[in-house]
């Protein structure tokens, strides 16, 4: 049985209203084997549109990584979307789509993406991608963007 | 153990599995989650919202949602139900006052069309402490011999020692897959 959910036609007002009370409050890279973390957002900003962030060249390695993103809201958002798109010297290399669909209002949430690496051998080098890989990351209430922050990657 | 080997040697018949995670508040939902992501579970705050377990692998998603608890998080619950494949529900087997309360929330969710026939699993969690009543005491209390609308198996379960965690989800996915 299909169950048809109307839409919410969201007005500029409100759209703002959701922008204002949204928040990304942190971001941990981890390894999901061993939990080591690779990188952490306490110590950064993640309010710019563009963050450099350097990574530890063993999450190329690792057998599986993990990114965790908490966020909050103050209103009730109804179909939230994540999109992320990673650009190599421009050219895009990948795309993913997340649905979150509802979101309670008042709450804050987690989000833990887990990837499995591919074997080492098949992964980019870390030459080739530190400075050049950005990561567009995008959140979006229904067809409103609420959120976008840019990523570009380096290794130390 | 945990759900990173579940998705490394699980079938890939479908691309997508979406798990929802449900019980009372302290019943240890996000405990045992991450119990099964092999993180550190000595301090866990009441979840104000879900925690979301996204894993990939060749092209498999499995999701798994764990929505909070509290009396008041329980109203929007219905908003999860969609495209849900699996369901698991936590029980605090150590806490007796509250097994009513459960009960009456795992009886809403059983009359769910959307969740209609969706395979049960039922955590007997906390079996790590004394006053644990056993899984089949709790089985009694929740009247799950009724149930007969759906595959359901419950297992006895600690977040804090990791008994039984995998057999629970392994019965679970499997029952999903060959469904």
């Amino acid at each position: 049985m299909e169950i048809q959910k109307k839409k919410r036609e969201l007005t500029a007002e409100q759209v703002q209203k959701i922008k204002d009370g949204f928040q990304i409050q942190r971001v941990i890279m981890k390894d999901s084997e061993t939990q080591q973390i690779y990188w952490d957002s306490i110590t950064e900003k993640i309010t710019q549109d563009l963050i450099d962030i350097t990574l530890d060249p063993k999450i190329i390695t690792s057998k599986a990584a993990t990114r965790s993103i908490q966020f909050s809201t103050k209103e009730k958002l109804q179909d939230l979307i994540l999109i992320q798109d990673a650009y190599l010297h421009d050219k895009k290399i990948e795309h993913f789509v997340f649905k979150f669909g509802f979101v309670m209002p008042d709450t804050v949430n987690t989000w833990d993406s887990t990837i499995v690496n591919r074997p080492p051998e098949q992964m980019l080098p870390k030459e080739i991608q530190s400075g050049n890989l950005i990561v567009d990351i995008q959140m979006f209430e229904q067809d409103h963007l609420i959120f976008n922050v840019k990523v570009r990657i380096f290794y130390s | 153990m945990g759900l990173l080997n579940i998705i490394r040697k699980i079938k890939k018949s479908e691309k997508e599995l979406r798990i929802l995670v449900l019980g009372l508040d302290n019943a240890g939902k996000t405990t045992i989650l991450k119990a099964l992501s092999n993180e550190d579970i000595n301090q866990i705050a009441p979840t104000h919202g879900f925690n979301i377990k996204n894993l990939q692998h060749e092209g498999f998603k499995l999701n798994v949602w764990d929505v909070g608890g509290q009396e008041k998080l329980r109203e929007y619950w219905s908003n999860f139900y969609e495209n849900t494949d699996a369901l698991v529900f936590v029980i605090d087997s150590s806490d007796q006052m509250r097994l009513e309360e459960g009960g009456k929330e795992l009886d809403k969710l059983l009359g769910e069309a959307e969740l209609k026939k969706v395979p049960l699993l039922v955590f007997a969690n906390k079996q790590d402490l004394v006053q644990a009543l056993p899984a089949d005491e709790i089985s009694d209390s929740l009247k799950l011999n009724k149930i007969n609308d759906r595959q359901w198996s419950i297992v006895a379960c600690s977040a804090k020692t990791q008994e039984g965690l995998q057999e629970g989800m392994e019965w679970l996915i499997k029952t999903v897959q060959d469904k």
